[in-house]
């Protein structure tokens, strides 16, 4: 990380346009971080399926599929083996970002 | 596949006027063809794309039939060579707003270069503002088949390999801009208007993917478990966000795939009775793919007629049939989901004197068709580029000369013309390219090129 840093333009941006996050991107982040939160507190019991997170969470099972898989893309979650039913068993990346 | 922001902030900037022999708008496989092409002939090329990422579609393809090359390794070198070269000036995430002729050999152009809000020439593509970013969004490039986040690179093989931010889905919360270490991240970027002058013109603008929710019947949007078949492509490609072939579903590895060739195209339905082309190829491309990577599974290829008309086309079908991918002879009539996430297909079975039959398979891949893109011909303030009737950009001499356009000094190339695949993508990247040096030299000729629009060096 460099130590010197020039500015915030971001303060800078926010002062000169007065702009405010949107609403609606408001509500999803807060109900991303609600998802992810109940994802890796399923998996905390131990390695689970996706239809088995979605059990575990009360999520559909579509939903739970896009962001599991979106989370092992930033390494959020790894996935460990594959069961006998072709699912793959999720468990927390043990370097979580 | 295309990020439009709603909202752009700050006064644009006015840039001075530059030069350039030839402008090719659209750095797809044919854009980059005709660039390199002429770069190498000497002339300097302006080549803008509207993406933050030139490459257009081929670059997010797994493997290209029937060569089975793989699709990011042979066009990344491309892209890589485009961008170093020293005649081809590269202007991603802009667009091409205004050509005026101003006579044969001098166009006046107006291009909009909308800002990253990223400074191009520290950023490194370490991605740290994107692993900081709290807000995930549907990943456009992945055509939704997993996320990305506000503070994006929009791809791993990105040239340039710059991030952005999306304003439209950014809450400013500025954590991009503490986690980057080249202090890159520049929210007081506005966006450039620029003038150029160019002697001639070269559109290779490429093709739009048939919107497949609008044939109801097949429940794409509505059946997790109903993709495309471009979908397929970014599952199956080593670029894959995605650690494992798995139905989006439930995760699940398929074991009954399903191909619906025809699914957008020859379809008077849905007022597209053209054929794409490329669509029975590059399933039984895909079919052979997963053939090779889940040996177990079942792969049904449900078609109307098999074109492979091509080099080697039809020894690949029939290697696909020696694979035991099944082909089945009947259109699909509908698509029903189980409670299972598995698809009931109901078919029209032609071979079986043309009843209607129904087959379970747990994937379905709609092999969606070629569209064109229209949209292009906005641009031309004082002549008129003509486009035939279903929107593909037509030449006077369609037999003689493919490439020629209604406008004289304006050509194109590529899937801008009709639908095709890479190679003769290609070939018409070379043809145009060879028209715009003919064309300029003819004009140089003819008459001395304008001061104004004599290109330094
Ligand atoms: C699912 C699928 C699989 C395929 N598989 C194969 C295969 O295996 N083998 C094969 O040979 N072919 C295959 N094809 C066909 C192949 O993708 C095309 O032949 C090829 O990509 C055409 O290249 P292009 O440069 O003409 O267009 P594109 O790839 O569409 O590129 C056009 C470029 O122009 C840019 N652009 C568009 N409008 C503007 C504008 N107004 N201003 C600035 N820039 C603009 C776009 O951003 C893009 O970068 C496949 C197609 C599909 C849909
Ligand atoms: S400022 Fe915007 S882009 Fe940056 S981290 Fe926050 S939400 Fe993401
Ligand atoms: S903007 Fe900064 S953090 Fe983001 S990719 Fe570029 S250098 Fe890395």
């Amino acid at each position: 990380m460099s130590t010197a840093r020039k500015r915030s333009t971001i303060a800078e941006f926010r002062k000169a346009t007065k702009v405010k996050p949107p609403e609606n991107v408001m509500r999803i982040m807060r109900e991303q971080a609600q998802v992810r939160g109940a994802i890796v507190k399923a998996l905390a019991s131990g390695p689970k399926t996706i239809p088995e997170i979605a059990q575990a969470t009360g999520m559909p099972v579509p939903k739970v599929a896009w962001y599991v898989l979106t989370f092992v893309k930033y390494k959020t979650l790894e996935p460990v083996e594959q069961t006998d039913e072709g699912y793959w068993r999720y468990k927390a990346a043990s370097g979580r970002r | 596949m295309s990020i439009r922001p709603k909202v752009l902030y700050g006064e644009p900037e006015e840039l001075p006027e530059e030069r350039y022999d030839v402008l090719v708008i659209g750095g797809g496989i044919a854009g980059m063809q005709a660039s390199l092409d002429l770069g190498n002939m000497g002339y300097k090329i302006l080549l803008v794309d509207k993406e933050p990422t030139i490459g257009g579609h081929m670059f997010k393809l797994s493997k290209t039939f029937p060569t089975m090359d793989c699709a990011s390794c042979i066009s990344t070198p491309r892209m890589a060579e485009v961008s170093h070269h020293p005649n081809v000036k590269l202007m991603t995430y802009s667009e091409v707003k205004e050509v005026w002729k101003d006579g044969e050999g001098n166009f006046r152009i107006r291009v909009f270069e909308k800002p990253r809000y990223v400074d191009p020439s520290t950023c490194t593509g370490c991605q740290e503002c994107e692993f900081a970013c709290p807000v995930i969004v549907s990943n456009e490039y992945d055509w939704g088949l997993s996320g990305r986040k506000a503070a994006f690179i929009p791809f791993d093989t990105a040239v340039p390999r710059i991030a952005m931010i999306d304003m439209d889905n950014c809450v400013f919360c500025g954590q991009c801009e503490r986690a980057c270490p080249a202090d890159s991240i520049d929210f007081l970027q506005r966006p450039k208007w620029h003038t150029i002058r160019v002697k001639t013109v070269i559109l290779a603008t490429g093709f739009h993917l048939f919107p497949i929710e609008k044939k109801l019947e097949y429940g794409f949007g509505k059946y997790a478990n109903v993709i495309t078949s471009m979908q397929m492509e970014r599952i199956l490609a080593p670029t894959t966000s995605w650690h494992a072939i798995v139905r989006p579903g439930d995760g699940k590895e398929p074991s009954n795939i399903a191909y619906v060739l025809c699914a957008g195209s020859r379809d008077r339905t849905l007022g597209n009775p053209y054929c794409s082309q490329v669509c029975c190829m590059y399933s039984i491309k895909q079919a052979q793919l997963i053939a090779g990577a889940l040996p177990l599974a079942d792969v049904t290829i449900y078609y109307m007629d098999i074109r492979a008309y091509g080099k080697r086309y039809e020894e690949f079908f029939q290697q696909a049939k020696d694979m035991g991918i099944r082909f089945i002879k009947g259109r699909v009539a509908k698509i029903e989901d189980m409670d299972n996430g598995d698809l009931m297909v109901y078919y029209e079975d032609i071979e079986n004197g043309g009843r209607l039959s129904k087959a379970q398979h747990d994937l379905v891949v709609l092999s969606i068709g070629l569209l064109s893109n229209p949209e292009i011909a906005g641009i031309f303030k004082n002549a008129e580029l003509k486009l035939d009737m279903m929107g593909w950009i037509a030449s006077p001499d369609e037999n003689v000369n493919p490439v020629r356009t209604s406008i004289p000094g304006i050509f194109a190339a590529g899937t801008a013309i009709g639908p095709k695949d890479i190679p003769d993508s290609v070939v018409e990247g070379s043809a145009a390219a060879m028209e715009a040096a003919a064309y300029i030299e003819k004009v140089r000729a003819v008459k001395p090129v304008p001061a104004e629009a004599r290109s330094e060096g």
